[in-house]
């Protein structure tokens, strides 16, 4: 199914692009949308000084710590081979990308977009003096804080700084549970899951009185403040989630029906409805495996490959590829030998991906050595907050990074 | 069982004082501008039922009209001493936590590496023979070892479910209150811990320090069991200091982050601290206990804040009680707890001294706040957004229940609004305020009191006792170990096979049911997680012994949660009783306006602006096709529960 799935979705892009100009307006499709959204997030700015008003920043996290040599594989080293004699990802198997690196072979979708310009790999991503633990070092990568603490995640300091007025829908988390790195001190991130819950419940007579709840109204009570702002997204944000969700159609492929590609879908819904969301974070989770790697790793991939590039496809359908950016992290690597049980136990640095049409393709930073090694695992060579960095600087344009990472990180040629 | 509203008020009191006619402004809003931050005791002549509900709110967790009413006629130093003085108040009543008894082979968990070495050694782990070959032959030990873990979190989540409850029908609220602040303050979670015993521990001490002597409480802490094991104090040892308590002691629990020590002041603080361990280290067999080990003690001498000298952790702590830092940071997180976020330089001047002057005895500076014009000026009131917990139990409280209500259920409820006892998210504890607040959540809140006002028995499915998630497959995914799929039988109260077809009907049912399956565990393979959590390093021992020879993970992950499902005590279960037409026939009101305003005041700290407010009464109105009350309508008790469902999930409920 796999094998077949590449040239398929190809075909069928290229015929919505045909299709479109003689559908576009009965089924409601881009030019509409286009300036629905434009005009609905340029407003939402007003008049602020942002460079880039129409960029949107989708963050991924693989939850468990996915095994970064088995995703970007460094084939051509014999230590590889050495370390994983059971894991190791065979030449033969693995989709090459240069002499030295290849994907993974369920990547056939990462490895169309490396191919096109518009997947870069950077290499070697951690930070000093690595904690193992999941729940810490998913901490230190949310806040962007290591060894330290922070109440609000790094996208939520960055939005903070960068719309200092409380907007609707501007930060979006698909998750039961909001992410840290959402948590802003100005914004109400919406955070939802199932669209089709995320409303309140009662009869059609009380709905009628909720909607009173979304009236702002002044006060002289800051906290009245903040929750009524809150009503607000939730009473208008939540209807506007539900009905993109809901009214959403797409003929691309983007892969099995899993979580991830549910929730990529919701999110090329909410863009093609023109939310004004600014930055979406999204969350793949099950990368933990101490035992039986491949089957499960595998799988994993797959559901991620072909995520991603249905979501790229679709956002050229809707015509708004050049608008948007992924970046996907994980909360570490895995050791570099294998252990007993088929599996990979919890590592240091790992490869941070970041994608999407306007995104400079290739591998950046340097990759770690197989052989020098700190006990058992991966130096890093870059640290995550350099990409951090660059996704705010480079592609958001927003200049005063130094705050929001609490300290100065050398940026990336990520973009053009 | 006598409820807090029992032992301050009987049924009379109230018509007089809480009367339609004196419907008035919140507590707040008709304050001098000048009493904000004017420490001067409010007069009798200032005390009304309004301030007095505001007490109750902030200083406990609210309560009915007849509790407020009784408050109300004290003085207001009565009504403070009355709460903060609680030692008085009997509370014997209050049923003590039931343990399950999830150690039938008489061990606690521990990490697995550790059991697989008991095993060579003794021939036994977890209290378990075990094999050392053969078929699967640690497959005993490696199920005991997923039956521990889960059944832990379990067992935590029914104490946290009792402790709420406790909240709920305590004469004492103020004790409850102060120590659910202190869980917050001296943030531990069970995710690491992973010994329920040791948590409940660790809250009962804070219960007797609640109100007590902040240097008595400090040291309580630095000695609890539960604290030596959360931040790795057991394993801070001579010549190989770890700093993690050190660190959070000074930042986190006594002086606020970077307010006057170094890095160097870590490191010396972390070697006066050495040896404070606990016996037996690893939680094995017996309950772990404090001790202070001098072999493990570093004795040379140390600089630390300024002093010199071969300091103990005593000496330590003693040094931190003596820097200005310390109750400036102390009265101000409890300043912003109970009062409001903005506390003035001069007031935190006056506290600090307050809690210098008396010893760090906390009485002094809690009736001080709690009696000043300050507390009840219009910036401290009704301007708290509540936290989940407080939201939950002063609503319980409002709508007078006697018991917790369980359906739905208290820990799932608390965990959708981001806070459920024992697990806070991390050291630094909840952050609170504006975070417990998100769309997601606001409306989940509202959600909830849909599901506590409209129970639907038949229906329910109780989250303690539901296939998780992530082990929904492992009986098709391993059919070759014959395992049966289980589901919980209500009835029996058990775990019982089922065939396959009806397993999976429940599983698409629990899919397109109102609730997803929800549970302690966050995903398919926790093994590592449970490694790191038991405090073994983080590199999994377990994943280098397993093997296909040795045992199987997912029949052992399985095996485990069915195991824990059947040690676990089943919570049960029972909606809420409640009845809004006695409350209204009660408070005499006579029309729709005036049972809107009732409900308004007996459940809100803010009023509704006009729009909303005649949004909801024009609703009562509709369901009722009148403007009148008629006691006799069938119709009244459901359109009354939806309209207070309404008022509830107003944005004005959510602050205090």
């Amino acid at each position: 199914m796999n094998i077949l799935h590449r040239p398929l979705v190809r075909s069928r892009r290229n015929f919505l692009r045909a299709g479109m100009y003689a559908v576009g307006v009965s089924a409601g499709l881009p030019a509409l949308f286009q300036q629905l959204c434009f005009a609905e997030s340029v407003r939402a700015l007003d008049g602020g000084p942002e460079k880039h008003p129409n960029r949107i920043l989708v963050v991924l996290e693989l939850s468990g710590g996915n095994d970064g040599l088995n995703t970007v594989v460094p084939y051509a080293d014999d230590a590889y081979h050495q370390a994983r004699p059971k894991l190791a990802i065979r030449e033969n198997k693995v989709l090459k990308l240069d002499d030295h690196f290849g994907l993974h072979p369920a990547c056939q979708g990462l490895e169309r977009m490396f191919k096109d310009g518009e997947l870069a790999i950077v290499q070697g991503c951690g930070y000093p003096n690595p904690n193992l633990s999941h729940f810490t070092a998913m901490e230190w990568w949310h806040t962007a804080v290591p060894h330290g603490n922070d109440p609000y995640g790094w996208l939520g300091r960055f939005a903070d700084a960068q719309w200092p007025q409380s907007q609707e829908n501007l930060l979006v988390n698909i998750a039961s549970q909001q992410s840290r790195a959402v948590t802003s001190a100005r914004h109400s991130p919406v955070v939802f899951n199932d669209p089709k819950k995320f409303g309140r419940l009662g009869t059609d007579a009380q709905q009628r009185v909720f909607e009173t709840f979304g009236k702002l109204y002044p006060t002289t009570n800051p906290a009245l403040d903040f929750v009524n702002g809150v009503a607000r997204t939730a009473t208008v944000g939540a209807g506007k989630v539900r009905n993109a969700c809901a009214e959403y159609r797409t003929l691309v492929d983007y892969g099995s029906d899993n979580n991830l590609t549910l929730d990529l879908k919701k999110t090329a819904a909410m863009i093609a409805a023109g939310l004004p969301t600014r930055v979406f974070y999204l969350n793949q989770g099950g990368f933990d495996t101490h035992a039986a790697q491949a089957d499960t790793q595998q799988l994993l991939l797959i559901y991620l490959s072909d995520a991603l590039r249905g979501f790229m496809d679709d956002l050229q359908r809707i015509g708004r590829a050049d608008d948007v950016v992924v970046m996907v992290f994980t909360e570490f690597g895995r050791r570099v030998r294998e252990n007993a049980s088929n599996g990979t136990d919890h590592g240091t640095a790992t490869p941070m991906l970041v994608l999407g049409k306007p995104v400079k393709g290739g591998f950046h930073g340097t990759a770690p050595s197989l052989t020098d090694l700190d006990d058992g695992n991966l130096k890093m060579t870059t640290d995550f907050r350099s990409v951090y960095g660059t996704m705010l600087n480079g592609w958001m344009g927003f200049a005063d990074t130094p705050s929001v990472l609490k300290g100065n990180f050398p940026s990336l040629p990520l973009f053009g | 069982m006598k409820t807090f509203g029992q032992i301050i008020g009987s049924s009379a009191i109230l018509t007089g004082i809480f009367s339609l006619a004196t419907f008035n402004l919140p507590a707040g809003s008709n304050a001098p501008a000048g009493w904000m931050n004017d420490l001067t005791p409010i007069t009798a002549k200032d005390w009304n039922y309004d301030r007095a509900g505001h007490l109750l709110e902030r200083a406990g967790f609210g309560g009915t009209p007849e509790e407020v009413s009784k408050l109300a006629a004290m003085t207001p130093a009565t009504a403070v001493n009355f709460l903060v003085d609680y030692e008085t108040i009997d509370d014997s009543f209050l049923p003590a936590f039931q343990p399950s008894g999830i150690y039938p082979n008489g061990c606690k968990l521990a990490p697995l590496g550790d059991a697989v070495k008991d095993v060579f050694a003794t021939g036994k782990a977890y209290g378990i023979p075990a094999a050392r070959e053969g078929d699967l032959p640690f497959q005993p030990v490696v199920n005991e070892f997923y039956t521990l873990l889960f059944s832990e979190h379990a067992e935590m989540l029914r104490a946290s479910q009792w402790w709420a409850n406790r909240m709920l029908i305590t004469p004492r609220p103020c004790q409850e209150k102060l120590t659910l602040f202190w869980h917050g303050h001296f943030a531990t979670s069970q995710e690491k811990v992973t010994n329920y015993e040791l948590m409940l521990g660790q809250i009962e001490t804070l219960r007797q320090h609640a109100n007590g002597n902040f240097r008595e409480l400090l040291r309580a802490m630095a000695q609890d069991p539960a604290m030596l094991i959360w931040l790795d104090n057991r394993e801070n040892v001579k010549g190989k200091p770890n700093e993690n308590f050190a660190r959070e002691v000074m930042e986190l629990f006594c002086m606020g982050e970077g307010q006057g020590y170094s890095e160097t002041d870590i490191r010396e603080l972390a070697r006066a601290f050495t040896g404070w361990t606990l016996r037996p280290i690893k939680t094995t067999n017996d309950a772990a206990r404090f001790i202070a080990d001098p072999k493990l003690h570093d004795d040379g001498a140390k600089t630390f804040l300024g002093e010199s000298g071969k300091f103990s952790g005593d000496e330590a702590i003693e040094i931190i009680l003596k820097q200005s830092a310390t109750p400036r940071f102390i009265t101000r997180k409890i300043y912003r707890a109970f009062v409001r976020d903005e506390l003035s330089p001069e007031l935190n001047n006056h506290f600090t001294q307050l809690l210098v002057k008396s010893n760090y005895e906390l009485k002094p500076l809690l009736k001080t706040i709690f009696l000043s014009r300050d507390f009840y000026s219009a910036p401290s009131v009704g301007t708290q957004i509540k936290a989940p917990v407080d939201y939950l139990v002063s609503t319980w409280r409002k709508l007078g229940l006697r018991a917790i209500p369980t359906m739905p259920d208290f820990n799932e409820a608390a965990g959708a609004l981001g806070q459920v006892p024992f697990y806070p998210p991390n050291v630094a504890g909840w952050p609170g305020g504006r975070s417990w607040i998100n769309p997601a959540t606001l409306l989940t809140r509202g959600n909830y009191l849909h599901g506590l006002l409209f129970p639907k028995p038949d229906t329910f499915i109780a989250p303690d006792k539901v296939v998780l998630e992530g082990y929904r497959n492992i009986p098709e995914m391993f059919p070759q170990y014959a395992i049966q799929p289980q589901l919980w039988n209500a009835k029996a109260q058990r775990m019982e096979p089922v065939s396959m077809k009806d397993y999976r009907a429940f599983l698409a049912r629990l899919d397109s049911g109102p609730m997803r399956a929800k549970g302690v565990d966050t995903g398919p393979m926790p093994a590592s997680g449970s490694m790191t959590m038991t405090g073994s390093e983080s590199k999994s021992q377990m994943s280098q012994l397993s093997d296909s020879e040795w045992f199987n993970l997912a029949v052992g992950v399985y095996a485990g949660f069915v195991e824990a499902f059947n040690r676990v005590k089943p919570v049960p279960r029972a909606p809420a009783e409640i009845d809004f037409v006695a409350m209204l026939r009660t408070s005499k009101a006579a029309s729709v306006n005036q049972a809107v305003d009732y409900f308004c005041r007996r459940f809100l700290s803010v009023e509704l602006p006009p729009d909303r407010r005649a949004a909801i009464a024009d609703f009562l109105k509709a369901e009722l096709n009148s403007e009148q009350l008629d006691f006799n309508n069938k119709q009244l008790p459901d359109a009354l529960r939806r309209t207070v469902h309404l008022i509830l999930s107003a944005p004005e409920y959510q602050v205090s």
